[in-house]
């Protein structure tokens, strides 16, 4: 039966009702199929596990996340489309919270509240939800792979820019669906926290060169809260902090801040022991 | 091909004195295992070699690469596997997304079905393939473990740096681990606590005592 | 290849497939992935096809593994039915499919049981071929005219020249 088996390995001619009933006999005994396997492993080894490495590799990946297949659509490149998707804060939980609470900041309030008001509020805080979420991408809880991501090839400001840009990207969709909605805003007020927005995130990115990221988030919220109060109180007007003036000095921060960032940029590929 | 390490005058300060000074040190093919009580400097010396952290004096080259230099550091961290000893493994994802997510930043294989290659070969390595698909914070603390060694195994790179890759493994387990590192034949640095599996698994064995390498064999 | 682990039988190898068990897919793959590759060269000459097919083979199979019933067959058989379907689609893909007269999409299998080499022996080679695809593998006529290289049209003519062979034979439950 071997040198038959053999025979059929090498792919010799046999006579068809022999070879049926060989290939039946290999399909159902465990015994035959060994022997098989071993004439034709000794040749096909290597090919065989090739084979292999690609049914698993076609198996075990996941199905991509909705997301994922949108920025492959818009000819994103697979590798840098993955991080986007997986940047730790890009989550539904995390952008429904942001955007309860924002919709609370618009439309919930106390008696007495002039519209102005709730549209400050709103203002005030819009440009705190990138900045919160830049926290939550980096930081070490919501991160665990930090080290491992500094010990990889990826550049430390590729790194750091991508996931910025997908916090930013998705807090300005969430945000502006929601500014849009409201019935406070109307005219450029509605988009008047996008450039303030950039300067909080880009301040805090830079203050966590030198700090950990969650001080540097708290530390800037809160001086962004206060400049906003300080102004609206002594202009007495509730959206001054957003007029041309504000929009300029929010450009400025922004780009003195991108520009400090690119300029300690090598500092970003070790870790900061703090 | 393997790469080789080697440490030249190398000093760091954490806190108030020098915590680690090392003359020199060279690390070559096959496994070497780094030994020491807790806070002997053991985490300190993977992670430079690691390229994680940066010496205040001296060099650290790997393969001719100089690691203070931009495409030093680029070209090192290609060749490496890192292995921190703390937990890296996110909860929310599954073994073969968090495996892949690493390979794509470790910048691992050219093409998507290349990296997902590597990424199923490395996780059948670790004996992990029966939970493939599995979400990690399901898994135990061994499991955990070996997902975060097949994360620094994909692409078989040829320097391996492992902090504590027996921490949580059961005997069979750490015994495979062991084994396999051997056959790779490739550079491997690890620590250990356990000085019997250290000298069952290394070819050199370096001890640390307060920042200082005080033998090694 | 590492060797496979011979604890579990085929079936319960499926079932945990079925469950998402990458290492049982391993261990399958282990058992059966060389005697596939090897009966599919022997249908095809066409290496790349062949190639496709083996890896499309153990891809259907971790898919329809949930499907797979023990009360139908041994794995191996199950096996050899999706690997041959696999082909005959590699085929149609390479091959423009032959122009398709009015030919009926399925034929009556023999009855369960009958051996192999009794359905074969005594007919002509051309005509065993044809057997063997339809009747054996399970493929439809215009499947076998795309795993035989044959148009459709003599697949039929094939077909019902074998069926007059095979009722001279002592064999009932010839289909019409």
């Amino acid at each position: 039966m071997t040198d038959l088996l053999e025979r059929y390995v090498a792919g010799d001619p046999i006579p068809t009702p022999i070879r049926r009933a060989l290939e039946d006999a290999i399909a159902a005994d465990p015994i035959e199929r060994g022997r098989a396997t071993e004439i034709v492993a000794a040749n096909d080894g290597a090919f065989l596990a090739a084979v292999l490495d690609d049914v698993v590799a076609l198996t075990m990946a996941p199905r991509r996340s909705r997301l994922e297949r949108l920025l492959l659509v818009c000819r994103m490149p697979e590798p840098t489309a993955r991080l986007v998707a997986a940047t730790p804060a890009l989550r539904w939980a995390w952008i429904a919270a942001v955007g309860v609470v924002l919709l609370f900041a618009a439309g919930a309030a106390g008696e007495g509240w002039r519209d102005a008001d709730r549209l400050a509020v709103l203002l005030a805080l819009a440009p705190l939800v990138p900045v919160v979420g830049v926290a939550a991408a980096f930081s070490a809880a919501t991160d665990p792979t930090q080290e491992v991501a500094t010990a990889a090839a990826i550049s430390g400001f590729r790194l750091l820019m991508i996931r910025t840009l997908s916090v930013l990207g998705g807090s300005i969709a969430v945000t502006l669906a929601i500014t849009l909605l409201s019935r406070h805003a109307d005219g450029w007020l509605r988009v008047a926290w996008i450039l303030p927005g950039l300067a909080t995130t880009s301040a805090t990115l830079v203050l966590a060169t030198r700090t950990r990221i969650a001080t540097a988030a708290g530390v800037i919220g809160c001086a962004w809260l206060l400049i906003v109060i300080a102004i609206s109180e002594v202009v007495d007007d509730a959206v001054a902090p957003y007029r041309w003036p504000g929009q300029l000095v929010a450009i400025v921060v922004t780009a003195s801040a991108s520009a400090i960032l690119v300029g300690r940029r090598r500092h970003l590929d070790r870790l900061e022991l703090r | 091909m393997t790469a080789i390490a080697r440490l030249d005058g190398v000093a760091l300060r954490l806190g108030r004195r020098f915590d680690l000074a090392i003359p020199e040190l060279t690390f070559g093919p096959g496994v070497t295992a780094i030994v020491g009580t807790n806070g002997s400097g053991k985490t300190t010396l993977l992670r430079l070699v690691a390229t994680v952290l940066r010496p205040d004096i001296g060099t650290i080259t790997v393969s001719g690469n100089d690691t203070s230099t931009a495409d030093g550091l680029v070209d090192t961290r290609r060749l490496l596997g890192y292995l921190p000893q703390h937990d890296t493994v996110p909860s929310r994802l599954t073994v073969f997304d968090h495996v892949d997510l690493v390979a794509v930043m470790r910048e691992v294989a050219h093409s998507t079905s290349a990296r997902r290659r590597a990424v199923g070969r490395a996780i059948r390595a670790v004996g992990l393939a029966d939970v493939a698909t599995e979400r990690c914070g399901r898994l135990s603390g061994g499991q955990r473990r070996r997902v975060a060694i097949a994360a620094a195994l994909a692409g078989d790179p040829q320097l391996l740096v492992l902090d504590e890759p027996d921490a949580h493994l059961d005997d069979g387990h750490r015994d495979e681990l062991g084994r396999r590192l051997r056959e790779r034949a490739v550079t491997v640095v690890l620590s250990t606590h356990d000085r019997q599996w250290a000298s069952e698994v290394a070819d050199r064995i370096v001890e640390l005592r307060d920042g200082r390498v005080v033998s090694r064999r | 290849m590492r060797a496979p682990d011979h604890d579990d039988t085929d079936a319960r190898l499926v079932n945990r497939i079925a469950e998402g068990d990458h290492a049982a897919l391993v261990d399958l793959y282990g058992r059966h992935a060389a005697w596939i590759l090897v009966r599919l060269r022997r249908r095809c000459a066409v290496e790349e096809l062949v190639d496709n097919a083996l890896q499309d083979t153990f891809v259907s199979a971790w898919r329809s593994a949930p499907d797979y019933r023990v009360e139908r067959g041994a794995v191996g058989a199950w096996l050899w039915t999706i690997a041959v379907r696999r082909l005959v689609d590699q085929l149609r893909r390479r091959a423009p499919p032959t122009p398709v007269d009015n030919v009926p999409d399925t034929v009556e299998l023999p009855p369960p049981g009958t051996p192999a080499d009794e359905l074969l022996a005594g007919l002509a080679p051309d005509l065993q071929g044809v057997v063997e695809a339809v009747y054996l593998d399970g493929l439809t006529v215009n499947e076998a005219a795309l795993l035989l290289g044959i148009p459709a049209g003599t697949v039929k003519s094939r077909l019902s020249r074998a069926r007059t062979e095979l009722t001279r034979t002592e064999w009932k439950g010839v289909p019409r």
